[in-house]
């Protein structure tokens, strides 16, 4: 029993998902066991949560106001026609809040500074530059992962907070403002008040709960995922492309796949709709 | 743990290696390196001279056989002792590997900071005066990606000797130089050696360099290492394979017009 227990752990370790999590695991225990210098640590920590969080900030703006002025002109026009014009505040919480939001967040960080990550550490690994790190002493873990692993989760989930902000009260804007100008859009008649009403009433407490888990667990995947595959390449320059792209597209089914795990917990409270 | 009465630096015995799959590209290797000896360690490409090297540091792991660093037995001991004990040891890379996103400077003091040795002020310090005695100080501000091969390889000196380590590994450091820059670059390691009296263990396929550093030359030959020699004594040795390298290093000299060894 034992000896099956052992060989069980160790395929599972070396599974893919094994290895996902002792590399999850590795991180994690960084910031429980202190080594290193503290400085140099806050100092990679700063520059990973600019380019993750700060640099992005325009573009999840830009893609908030358009799905977010989308979804709204959509509930505000059709759903009426339809009589369901009082689900007006759930469609917004369900769609944008619960789902949209951090799904395309997710999506938006995964392309961006996943593949980055996974490109840069391919190359460090190619370039033998994290080979350099462990002869010094230098825990390649430490030193390059947790950084990006801290950074990307707490990045994941203020750029989710932006995009669920800018989405509600940025798309309200423009289909008020697309009311005014355009006479196809006229019928739209919807005050901020009864908007934000609306969407306060169709709120729960486990949107609160799951506003703030989704966001820092998909963050917490896309760095695993990204870093797994960018310190796996071998020492072969034409192994960094495949490994940046293997990155990604796990990176958006593994988030995708715990979107609906997520979803779980509303369904049992019948929050659907 | 002793040679001829003084403590062994580093040990290998009966060592085996192979990638997966594949033939062992290292058979049964013996050697031992004392405080302040220079082992030169000479062969054909793909003889595994590099590997060596990596098994050395704990970056492949033997299939067999004890490697022992400063008296202790690398196998034996958990990541953060081992990462302990790799401050007395610095590497060099046959390609340089340094940071590309740090300076030359940042580069060089990247493991005294991690470490936590020294203040600001002490690792300026530190810092500067492995700079000046590799003549690079001019270059502490640049990135890897703006200088030549020969600093490169000089800040790479520079980073392995900065924790004032025991041992240096080297591999190949004189590896796609200009004649002039390799003979600096030996010129600045034998300086280093003497200053610090630090061991090295020195991979090359440059016989003449092995010549210029002194030292013992062992000859690595079907994944075992001929017993290390001086160069003479290894220009007399009868081996074969011996005779087959001074026979390369002669059509080289020849080609290039230089004296003969």
């Amino acid at each position: 029993m034992t000896r099956l227990l052992a060989w069980m752990g160790l395929r599972y370790r070396k599974s893919y998902v094994g290895q996902l999590m002792e590399l999850g695991l590795q991180a994690s225990w960084c910031a429980v066991h202190k080594a290193g210098n503290r400085r140099q640590a806050m100092d990679h920590l700063i520059s990973q949560i600019y380019f993750t969080g700060v640099e992005a900030i325009p573009l999840v703006a830009f893609l908030a106001l358009v799905i977010g002025s989308a979804t709204i002109l959509q509930a505000a026009t059709v759903m009426p026609k339809i009589g369901a014009g009082d689900y007006f505040g759930n469609v917004m919480v369900l769609v944008v809040i619960r789902e949209v939001g951090p799904l395309f967040t997710a999506f938006l960080v995964a392309g961006r500074t996943g593949s980055a990550l996974s490109t840069y550490l391919g190359n460090m690994k190619v370039q033998q530059e994290i080979d350099a790190l462990k002869t010094m002493g230098i825990d390649p873990v430490r030193y390059l992962v947790f950084p990006s692993f801290v950074a990307t989760m707490l990045s994941m989930f203020c750029l989710t907070v932006i995009f669920n902000l800018v989405a509600i009260f940025g798309g309200y804007l423009v289909v008020k403002m697309l009311s005014l100008f355009l006479s196809d859009f006229a019928e739209v008649q919807l005050s901020l008040s009864l908007f934000l009403e609306r969407i306060l009433a169709s709120m729960g407490v486990m949107d609160g709960v799951l506003g703030i888990i989704k966001p820092v667990t998909f963050g917490m995947l896309v760095s695993v995922i990204a870093c797994f595959h960018g310190m796996a390449v071998t020492n072969d320059i034409r192994a960094v492309p495949k490994a940046t792209t293997l990155g990604v597209v796990n990176s958006f089914v593994c988030i995708t796949l715990f979107d609906v795990l997520f979803a779980v917990p509303l369904l049992a409270n019948l929050r659907i709709l | 743990m002793s040679e001829r009465g003084m403590s062994v630096i580093a040990s290998v015995h009966n060592l085996r290696f192979g990638y997966a799959g594949q033939e062992p590209i290292l058979r049964r290797v013996n050697f031992h390196v004392l405080p302040g000896q220079i082992l030169v360690i000479c062969g054909l490409s793909g003889q595994g001279k590099s590997t060596l090297l990596r098994l050395l540091i704990g970056l492949e792991k033997p299939d067999a056989g004890v490697v022992r660093l400063l008296g202790r037995d690398i196998s034996g001991l958990n990541a953060a002792a081992f990462n302990d004990l790799k401050k007395e040891v610095g590497f060099v890379f046959q390609s340089p590997a340094l940071i590309s996103n740090k300076t030359i400077f940042e580069n060089v003091a990247l493991p005294l900071i991690y470490h936590n040795i020294g203040d600001e002020d002490e690792i300026r310090y530190r810092v500067d005066n492995a700079l000046e005695m590799l003549l690079i100080k001019d270059h502490q501000h640049q990135y890897p990606a703006n200088v030549s091969l020969g600093i490169l390889k000089r800040a790479a000196v520079a980073r392995a000797m900065i924790m004032r380590p025991k041992l240096i590994l080297m591999d190949e450091p004189t590896a796609g130089l200009d004649r002039i820059s390799r003979s600096v670059l030996l010129a600045l390691i034998a300086n280093i050696r003497r200053i610090n009296h630090v061991s090295m263990v020195l991979v090359t396929h440059d016989l003449l360099a092995a010549r210029e550093l002194g030292g013992e030359i062992g000859v690595l030959k079907e994944g075992e290492l001929l017993q290390p020699m001086n160069f003479e004594q290894l220009k007399n040795c009868q081996d074969s394979f011996v005779e087959f390298l001074f026979r390369q290093l002669e059509q080289e000299a020849a080609m290039s017009g230089e004296a003969p060894a």
